[in-house]
């Protein structure tokens, strides 16, 4: 058989050749009369005309909601060392809740000693089936300093806060009873 | 009825917007006082107490109060209308290591508008003063700010947010908690 009718149709045509042209010949791309009807104006779903007044009040919008993210998200201050600052090297047993407690200690009292922080750490991973993991032991690790990092952060918090409306209080209670004292020395006319 | 246009009611949305934002802001910085003046005594000062509390560190104490233990329940109670929360306290080994000007820096940020002094007391025998000043806000003390001077020592304190004074007045001494004896001249 010659190829040259596969080729260029020019040689004896094969029947089982021409059988599958005839086959496939049903599948051929057929070309449309007329191209299909495009829209003459195209229409948005939304439009939305931004003139200057509008872009102004947009943009102190955006302003306003970004400096409101800023101020909440900003770091917070540093935390002020809870240790009276003495020059003396720093405590590392139990804080004395008390400002003056080598004051009381030489007047034989006991002064009050703060829970120490240690002992208050709990860890919120004990979970057996979490710790069999161990693969992620490196981030649990940083996890669990993190924690006990915030755990340290609110006892010092808790005693500062303690320690400063108990100061507050002594001086309005010393005001107070300052002013009662004075009231019942002096007579009623 | 003329209806408004769209541009005036925009503006007036970001009016009131500005406003708000504005006077918020203005509201919590006048309440805090600025004590940062007084960090230079701290170099003379034999003891020296500060403590700093935003609103963000007292929401990290507030879980660590435990609500069984008397004390800790009152003072949970006493701060939940709390958004900061700032003292200083300097002692001397001697009379003089502080001037009238250092107080006086304190002194005139509480003339401006909204603080009002409610107490003080002069005592002429020992020299100790002690002055307290509220601000109000909507029929509450929104904040509060005590100076307390002595020959050998000067307190200030300043409270930001709602407070009840009476509660606070009453923490010291009470629940088995011992006074603070912070004064060293009196003795």
């Amino acid at each position: 058989m010659s190829e040259d009718y596969l080729w260029d149709k020019s040689g004896e045509p094969d029947p089982e050749v021409e059988q599958l042209e005839r086959a496939l010949g049903q599948l051929r791309y057929k070309a449309p009369k007329k191209p299909l009807p495009l829209p003459q104006v195209s229409r948005p779903l939304f439009r939305f005309r931004l003139n200057g007044l509008s872009a102004v009040a947009a943009g102190i919008v955006i302003l306003l909601l970004a400096g409101g993210l800023w101020l909440r998200l900003r770091p917070s201050a540093p935390v002020a060392n809870p240790e009276v600052t003495s020059g003396r090297p720093p405590q590392t047993g139990p804080i004395d809740l008390t400002a003056s407690g080598t004051h009381k200690q030489e007047r034989g009292e006991t002064p009050v000693k703060a829970v120490p922080v240690q002992s208050r750490v709990t860890y919120r991973f004990q979970n057996p089936k979490r710790q069999e993991l161990g693969r992620d032991s490196i981030s649990l690790n940083a996890r669990a300093a993190r924690e006990q990092q915030m755990v340290r952060k609110g006892e010092m918090a808790k005693e500062q806060l303690i320690k400063a409306l108990l100061i507050t209080s002594e001086k309005l209670n010393a005001m107070q009873k300052k002013i009662q004292g004075d009231q019942e020395r002096q007579p009623i006319s | 009825m003329k209806v408004p246009n769209y541009k005036t009611l925009w503006l007036s949305c970001l009016v009131f917007l500005v406003a708000l934002a504005t006077s918020s802001t203005s509201q919590a910085q006048d309440v805090k006082i600025h004590l940062d003046n007084l960090d230079k005594l701290e170099g003379r000062a034999s003891q020296t107490i500060d403590v700093t509390l935003d609103g963000q560190l007292l929401r990290f104490a507030i879980p660590f109060l435990d609500s069984k233990k008397p004390k800790e329940a009152a003072i949970k109670d006493l701060i939940a209308g709390l958004k900061g929360v700032y003292v200083k306290v300097f002692e001397f080994d001697k009379e003089g290591e502080y001037s009238i000007a250092d107080v006086d820096s304190v002194r005139a940020q509480l003339r401006s508008p909204g603080w009002s002094k409610i107490a003080g007391v002069k005592s002429n025998k020992n020299g100790e003063n002690v002055e307290v000043y509220t601000m109000l806000s909507g029929g509450q003390i929104g904040g509060m700010a005590v100076i307390a001077t002595e020959p050998k020592q000067l307190t200030v304190v300043n409270i930001v947010g709602l407070i009840d004074l009476e509660k606070l007045t009453k923490l010291s001494g009470k629940f088995g908690i011992p006074s603070i004896d912070i004064s060293t001249g009196k003795d």
